[in-house]
């Protein structure tokens, strides 16, 4: 078989005759000749945006997704080769380039369409409205725990699919036999009855040019070879010899370097910048009035960051320099109170008539905790590369949304976005800090002003104070219990809401219910940080059907679980945990067992945590975690994400706290933000269930239990009930355990 | 062009390029490794005006670079500036998190906060350095057997401070973990990994030196 050059590929009409893409046609044209040209070496097949095939046999998988440390590169690449039959060892994956042709509209589906069952999710119209809906929004995110469930379930795996059907019908049609009658095995086409075998890439061309199935058949897991298989992950060897290249890594010919400070107090503009004193420091080349904020560039990133310190600068004011965290604290209360008073509630969720149950409850239960401000703090400092050439500007960085970092710049500069090209790099650290173009924006400014590409570096100063942060909130409950201890009403308010809706919603039996929420803006801007909103409404609620537990006089677990009936994969999570931690088996003096369960991103995860306090610090000694996310396509990798989560979940909820002081940011860097260490690090176990529900996120559903597993376990050490959070900030010594504190 | 790399050119764009692969699975950006250095790390005042800055010599992974330094500046900044060595990394500039751990004469230091002049006449070893010729060091076998890294920031930092303990204590306790690497912050929080990590190393390494192997450690 003769080879083909990417163009004879193109002029042969295959993309142009209709390459197929989840059953919409690639059209003709410039365009079609643009995409293969962004994926395609010469000599290799695309057939579809997310999986070519190279003459020696090897398959890629085109990855729309970034690595964090979650290992979708390589989950991903599992599942599209586990459709195709192919051989693992012949899998390579490259990350899709940032442009609009690759906008991930699964991501989207997933996103708009939420739960909802299409008669297929592969209706041309449905994908083709997707599609195009999804491109103007710039989505290629990676963020909601999106990329196994969406990416992989409604795309990958359907790419792998529909791949190999049109490779068994090409081979079919050569050898003059039913496609019925062929398989595939590890990257060969076998035809078991005449002993032909041929390696895909044989039929590669041949089977580009049929029209590939809308709907092809997927596999049931039982016949799955490589998901639900342990393969080590992509990215892990050039993660261990230094070679792995994240944004901060990007080096240029005459590459210069900046830092920046932005107004402390959030939202304010530069005032005034004085420059004398920095006027003969060695290797300083320019400094920049960005409007709200002012850069230094030099020749390296040291001597930016003394220049820097150095300046003098001042800053405008907006009113916001006398607002302290207690402000922030007394406002949400005051504005929960007063939509009470004017009967102003937005309601989330209710049914019942939760007045009548208290009225009538034999016990009446009622809480408040609060949560702060936090800070995603990944370990890479926010920075970004930006070189202005040729009208033409390229960016280096790492980012969770590649299309719309690249989109937000054109914007800023006022170019067309094909005139950006953004070069993503491995994320040292996402947790939803890198969904936030600040940095890029900045970088593309600052290029702007310099005739030589420049790297910007914010110091770690400058990305703690001007993070987008988790927000602080109140949350306050009420519960009727009846006789037996049975809650028989739920009331709950909170303040700030903002997403997934879901997360104050309880998978408990409780026929009353009334969840509503206060509007209380504040000037400290928002993001997304790992789980989002279930971060702090696990905490809320799984803290206090523990404290209604105990004020019924029952074990947190077993209420818990009586509680479950309507609500199986909740329970089942929930007793795996129970039972792997010996749950009910005494424990020493000063040691406390505590217990979860909470459902994120579609998938179920019980922790239960085993704390040992010692002269008032709190270690947690242990963490077992159950978890059901339909089915753990990557086992490893599930495990990998539940310890992250629960590490990640225990440092805020042992010590992070974002405070506001005199309008900013308090915080600074790691030593007054601290992290969990080595040596309060806890034993991690998981376990999986595969239910066989769909399947859900991996990335954040380990952290959100852990918070109240924590406190449920330090109230069964001391009898000490932690109502807000972080823990460092309440005293565990002996002596101020002399009476109990309970609910 | 290699088989196995991919190239992404757009129109008006010279040599811009991403590159994922398998074998060997790494992201490069091709354009973007060979560096002037000359060009980049002349000193210039903001008038213009050439400025003559201290030449130091720095052994780095036993090579020598001779360097136009101020010589405060923290080593970390001119190991990854002016060596070209990125493996190191920033993290906080302020000896709190330990991305920067690179060895001086064999012992772990944070390079954010050591200035170059200290580093004069000594043997600096960053993670570049500690793979020997053939294979990987048995702790950086251990990490990929044992899938430690997730972002994998932080683990230049890991892996230098694992080295330093193992090569001082080729058998360390929990207690002796905690205590060497605890200055080292892992955000995706890969202790239980790092932990395992250390004592499959400190065990290949005795396994090793038992049936009078050559060691990688
Ligand atoms: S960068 Fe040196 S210790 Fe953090
Ligand atoms: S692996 Fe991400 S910070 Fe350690």
């Amino acid at each position: 078989m003769g080879k083909w050059t990417r163009r004879a590929f193109i002029s042969a009409g295959v993309l142009a005759g209709g390459v197929v893409v989840f059953g919409i046609a690639i059209r003709p044209g410039d365009r079609s000749d643009k995409v293969a040209g962004l994926i395609a070496n010469d000599e290799e097949t695309v057939f579809n945006v997310w999986v070519k095939i190279a003459p020696d046999n090897r398959v890629t998988a085109i990855i729309p997704h970034a690595d964090m440390g979650q290992g979708v590169h390589t989950t991903l690449a599992m599942m599209l080769a586990d459709e195709m039959d192919a051989d693992w060892d012949l899998i390579e994956f490259m990350e899709a380039p940032a442009h609009k042709e690759f906008a991930n509209y699964a991501l989207a589906k997933g996103y708009a369409a939420g739960d909802v069952d299409f008669p297929s999710w592969l209706v041309d119209t449905v994908d083709g409205f997707f599609l195009t809906a999804t491109k103007a929004m710039n989505l290629q995110i990676t963020g909601g725990s999106t990329s196994v469930p969406t990416t992989g379930q409604v795309g990958m795996r359907v790419a792998g699919a529909a791949t190999k059907a049109v490779l068994l019908q090409a081979a079919a049609n050569a050898w003059d036999v039913p496609a019925s009658e062929l398989k595939a095995q590890k990257s060969i086409i076998v035809h078991e009855a005449s002993s032909k075998r041929a390696p895909f890439a044989e039929f590669a061309r041949a089977a580009a040019e049929l029209s590939q199935p809308a709907k092809p058949s997927l596999k049931t897991p039982d016949e799955y070879t490589i998901m639900g298989t342990d393969v080590q992950r992509f990215d892990v060897p050039p993660k261990v010899d230094g070679s792995a290249k994240f944004g901060i890594d990007a080096q240029l010919p005459g590459m210069k370097y900046a830092t920046v400070k932005a107004s402390p107090v959030f939202g304010t503009l530069v005032k005034s910048i004085d420059n004398s004193s920095i006027q003969d420091m060695a290797g300083v080349r320019k400094v920049i009035n960005l409007g709200d904020a002012v850069a230094v560039v030099a020749d390296g990133y040291w001597q930016a960051k003394k220049a820097l310190d150095r300046l003098d600068v001042e800053f405008e004011q907006n009113g916001n320099e006398s607002v302290e965290q207690s402000d922030i604290f007394s406002q949400f209360a005051t504005d929960m109170d007063r939509v009470v008073a004017n009967g102003d509630e937005i309601t989330d969720f209710s049914q019942g008539d939760t007045n009548l149950a208290l009225t009538s409850a034999d016990a009446v239960v009622e809480a408040e905790y609060r949560v702060p401000y936090l800070a995603h703090a990944p370990m890479e400092p926010m920075n970004c590369t930006a070189w202005i050439h040729d009208d033409v500007c390229e960016l280096w960085t790492g980012t969770q949304n590649p299309l719309g970092f690249a989109a937000e710049v054109a914007d800023t500069l006022e170019m067309d976005i094909s005139k950006v090209q953004l070069h993503n790099g491995y994320l040292g650290g996402g947790f939803g800090r890198r969904a936030f173009a600040d940095y890029t924006i900045q970088a593309a400014r600052i290029a702007a002003e310099v005739p030589y590409p420049v790297k910007l570096i914010w110091s770690r100063e400058e990305d703690m104070r001007h993070d987008h942060y988790r927000q602080a909130s109140i949350s306050r409950f009420k519960a009727a219990l009846d006789s037996s201890g049975k809650p028989t009403a739920w009331v709950n308010q909170y303040v700030e809401k903002y997403d997934p809706e879901e997360a104050p919603h309880i998978p408990y039996s409780i026929d009353n219910q009334f969840i509503h929420y206060a509007e209380s803006k504040t000037h400290v801007p928002w993001g997304f940080w790992r789980s989002v909103d279930h971060s702090l409404h696990a905490f809320f609620t799984e803290s206090f059907i523990d404290e209604i537990a105990f004020r019924a006089g029952k074990d947190p677990y077993q209420y818990r679980h009586d509680l479950l009936e309507n609500a199986p994969r909740f329970r089942d999570v929930l007793d795996l945990a129970a039972e792997k931690s010996n749950w009910g088996e005494p424990l020493p003096e000063n040691w406390g067992r505590g217990i979860a369960v909470h459902k994120s991103f579609g998938t179920v995860v019980s922790q239960v945590v085993e704390v040992e306090i010692v002269d008032g610090q709190v270690f947690p000694r242990r963490a077992i975690c159950a978890v059901d996310a339909g089915f753990a396509m990557h086992p490893d990798g599930i495990k990998a994400q539940m310890e992250s989560g629960i590490i990640y979940g225990l440092t805020a909820a042992l010590y992070s706290d974002i405070s506001i002081r005199r309008g900013a940011v308090a915080q600074s860097n790691f030593h007054d933000y601290q992290m969990l260490r080595m040596d309060k690090s806890p034993e991690i176990e998981t376990y999986i269930i595969n239910s066989g529900a769909r399947v859900g996120g991996a990335g954040e559903p380990g952290t959100p239990a852990i918070a109240p597993a924590l406190v449920n376990a330090i109230f069964n050490a001391t009898g000490k009930r932690i109502r807000e959070l972080p823990v460092r900030l309440h005293d565990l010594t002996r002596e101020d355990l002399g009476s109990k504190d309970v609910a | 062009m290699r088989a196995g790399h991919f190239s992404l050119k757009l129109p008006g764009l010279s040599a811009s390029t991403i590159i994922m692969t398998r074998l060997p699975r790494i992201l490069v950006w091709s354009n973007v490794l060979s560096i002037n250095r000359a060009a980049q790390f002349r000193r210039v005042l903001p008038g213009g005006k050439q400025r003559i800055g201290k030449m130091i010599n720095l052994k780095i992974n036993g090579e020598t670079h001779e360097l136009d330094v101020d010589p405060t500046t923290p080593l970390l900044w001119v190991i990854r500036e002016q060596a070209g060595l990125t493996g190191t990394k920033f993290g906080c500039g302020i000896a709190q998190c330990g991305a920067c751990t690179v060895h001086l004469d064999g012992s772990p230091v944070r390079s954010c906060v050591v200035p170059a002049q200290a580093a004069v006449g000594k043997d600096i070893m960053t993670i570049e350095g500690i793979k020997p010729g053939h294979g990987l060091h048995a702790v950086q076998q251990a990490w990929i057997d044992e899938q430690v890294p997730q972002c994998g920031y932080c683990q230049s930092g890991q892996i230098m401070s694992a080295v330093a303990l193992l090569a001082a204590n080729p058998s360390p306790s929990d207690q002796d973990i905690d205590a060497a690497m605890s200055g080292i912050v892992c955000r995706c929080g890969t202790y239980p990994r790092i932990r395992r990590g250390i004592k499959r190393a400190a065990a290949a390494m005795s396994n090793a030196s038992n049936n009078g192997e050559k060691v990688n450690g």
